[in-house]
């Protein structure tokens, strides 16, 4: 414990907060981040058509409080979590590492007096800061319109009803969601010199996590964001027959578990980065 | 003898055929792919291992003794259904093997600058492309229509007497819906190598293209209340032709598909492929030049 404490943690929260300045700058205004903006951005313009379809209708917008809050459901937890956040982190992360590689600046990292590791931990809570707050804006922008075009009874559901504890619900399960997929991506992209393959096969195995028996799904992400979310949207189709109802968590418990696995995958990455040629050659 | 002194002399070797001129490119493009030892092994699974566990489900269906000893009578049928469900997996197998093998096809040729010296051959841009598909085409060929073939003449041989008379559609079925995915996924590839200059990006994006459309789609079906947002999921555009190829377009009133119970007409499916086939052929003519522009 006391070798622990004598380690220069100073030192290397500055060189993190160093890489956090330059990787956070690169996520946020490079110009191929525009897709990911995209995806994040791209329900809003949904709920934005949604809202003009209901306003000449003439329905009374307090009848549909109930649907549209079941539909921000839908948009949460299959479009964002199941596609959105994870091609984003597919982007983000891989990019951290690969996108050095490919534009042929890594080794003016690798050059600069920092461990590995430290190294590691800066690029990966930089891209997790990234992630959670293009696709938390996200989120936020689409719980805004939804419930903004209902008018009274919409505000009356988000400040005196559950609107509020569903959006910070779905606020942690994007933002866990980035974490733990954002960790799994950037242990891909340093193992795999095109780690998108792999990638796909991961989707594949969280696509079927309902399916799994219930010791299984607890090796995937989506067991421990599906107990973040605050609605459940049922499956259907074959996938409905085949789904193994497993044992809930408490929300804790799953926040601690997903947090201990990217903790584990990151520290592997950081273990992996220690030996870690660079040849630009072949990539 | 001083350098001088000599001179180039016009190539004396025998000429590759013109017909035959695109299998060149082809024949270097496998032969760059299976130079990865994990890419053989990969490609021996999902070719190997779907294609011995159809013929053991085959095999169970037509023995009555087998389904007896593992009590499994009257579980499982082959028909056109089957036939179709087993082409689908392949086809998933044929989408990630599109996204490992095609950002190799074009992209090192264009950033290497490559590409003038083979269109600099007696051989046309459309040779070269020929040449390029055709390395993913067989990739692609063997894991889906020729092992369904196989497979169809197993259960014809193995079946119930008759079987292969009334089920013999399902031959051109099979073929047409594999090459009309595998068309897809060439144009694709190739447009996407072609435009991205980093691998890791094109493979990152030739599943987006499938996968965040069809994601945005089911939130459009939901929010809008329609079922006109599967026109961006192209895979199930795919799956619609595949049905009424197979004769099996009264199963898609079945299986969900947006708020409408209407299943996706055909037409609209084919023409949602041919304008997505069409602007990657059109991105991939636009970047095929024989020349190179230098900047700065």
């Amino acid at each position: 414990m006391s070798s622990l404490l004598q380690q220069p943690w100073t030192t290397w929260l500055s060189q993190i907060a160093a890489i956090l300045r330059m990787d956070l700058r690169k996520s946020f205004f490079a110009r191929r981040g525009a897709l990911v903006y995209l995806l994040a951005l791209a329900p809003a313009l949904l709920i934005v058509l949604h809202a003009m379809v209901d306003h000449h209708s003439g329905m009374d917008p307090a009848s549909h409080v109930g649907e549209d809050t079941q539909i921000m459901a839908v948009i949460v937890q299959v479009y964002y979590i199941r596609f959105a956040v994870f091609f984003g982190c597919m982007g983000i992360f891989t990019w951290l590492l690969r996108g050095e590689i490919v534009e042929k600046t890594l080794h003016y990292y690798l050059l600069t007096p920092i461990r590995r590791e430290v190294l590691a931990a800066g690029k990966f809570f930089s891209g997790a800061i990234a992630a959670s707050a293009i696709f938390g804006g996200g989120i936020v922008l689409s719980f805004a319109l939804m419930y903004g075009h209902i008018g009274a009874a919409g505000r009356a559901y988000v400040f005196d009803g559950a609107g509020l504890s569903q959006l910070g619900a779905y606020l942690l399960a994007t933002v866990m969601a980035c974490v733990g997929y954002g960790s799994v991506f950037f242990a891909l992209s340093l193992v795999f010199k095109n780690p998108i393959v792999p990638a796909a096969l991961l989707m594949g195995w969280e696509t079927i996590s309902g399916i799994l028996p219930s010791l299984l799904q607890k090796l995937t992400i989506t067991y421990y964001l599906k107990q973040l979310t605050p609605l459940d949207t049922p499956s259907t189709g074959l996938m409905a027959l085949f789904t193994v109802v497993a044992q809930p968590l408490p929300k804790a418990v799953a926040v601690l578990g997903l947090l201990l696995l990217s903790a584990v995958v990151v520290a592997c990455a950081g273990l992996g980065m220690r030996r870690m040629q660079i040849s630009y050659s072949v990539d | 003898m001083a350098v001088y002194k000599r001179s180039y002399a016009a190539y004396g070797g025998g000429h590759t055929p013109v017909a035959r001129r695109f299998l060149v490119p082809a024949r270097f493009g496998w032969s760059q792919v299976f130079a990865s030892r994990v890419f053989t092994a990969s490609y021996l699974v999902v070719g190997v291992v779907p294609l011995l566990v159809g013929a053991l489900l085959i095999y169970i269906t037509d023995t009555p003794a087998v389904q007896a000893l593992i009590q499994a009578r009257g579980l499982l049928e082959i028909n056109r259904m089957w036939f179709l469900n087993w082409l689908q997996v392949q086809g998933w197998f044929s989408l990630l093997l599109a996204a490992w093998v095609g950002p190799t096809l074009v992209s090192p040729d264009l950033t290497n600058g490559a590409l003038p010296l083979f269109l600099s051959r007696p051989l046309s841009r459309t040779q070269y492309v020929v040449g390029k598909s055709l390395v993913l085409a067989g990739l692609i060929s063997l894991i889906s229509w020729v092992p369904a073939l196989v497979l169809f003449g197993i259960q014809a041989s193995l079946g119930p007497e008759g079987w292969a008379a009334a089920n013999v559609s399902l031959i051109p079925a099979i073929v047409a819906s594999s090459l009309l995915w595998m068309a897809f996924l060439c144009a694709l590839s190739l447009a996407l190598s072609a435009w991205v200059r980093w691998r890791v990006v094109a493979t990152g994006l030739t599943f987006a293209v499938f996968f965040l459309p069809a994601g945005f789609g089911t939130a459009a079906n939901l929010v809008l209340r329609t079922s006109w947002g599967n026109l961006l999921n192209l895979w199930w555009m795919m799956v619609v032709v595949w049905h009424h190829l197979f004769g099996l377009a009264d199963r898609l009133r079945n299986l969900p598909a947006g708020r409408s119970s209407e299943p996706m007409p055909l037409s609209a499916a084919i023409l949602t492929l041919c304008t997505a086939t069409g602007f990657c052929l059109l991105l991939l003519n636009k970047r095929l030049r024989a020349k190179e522009v230098v900047r700065g």
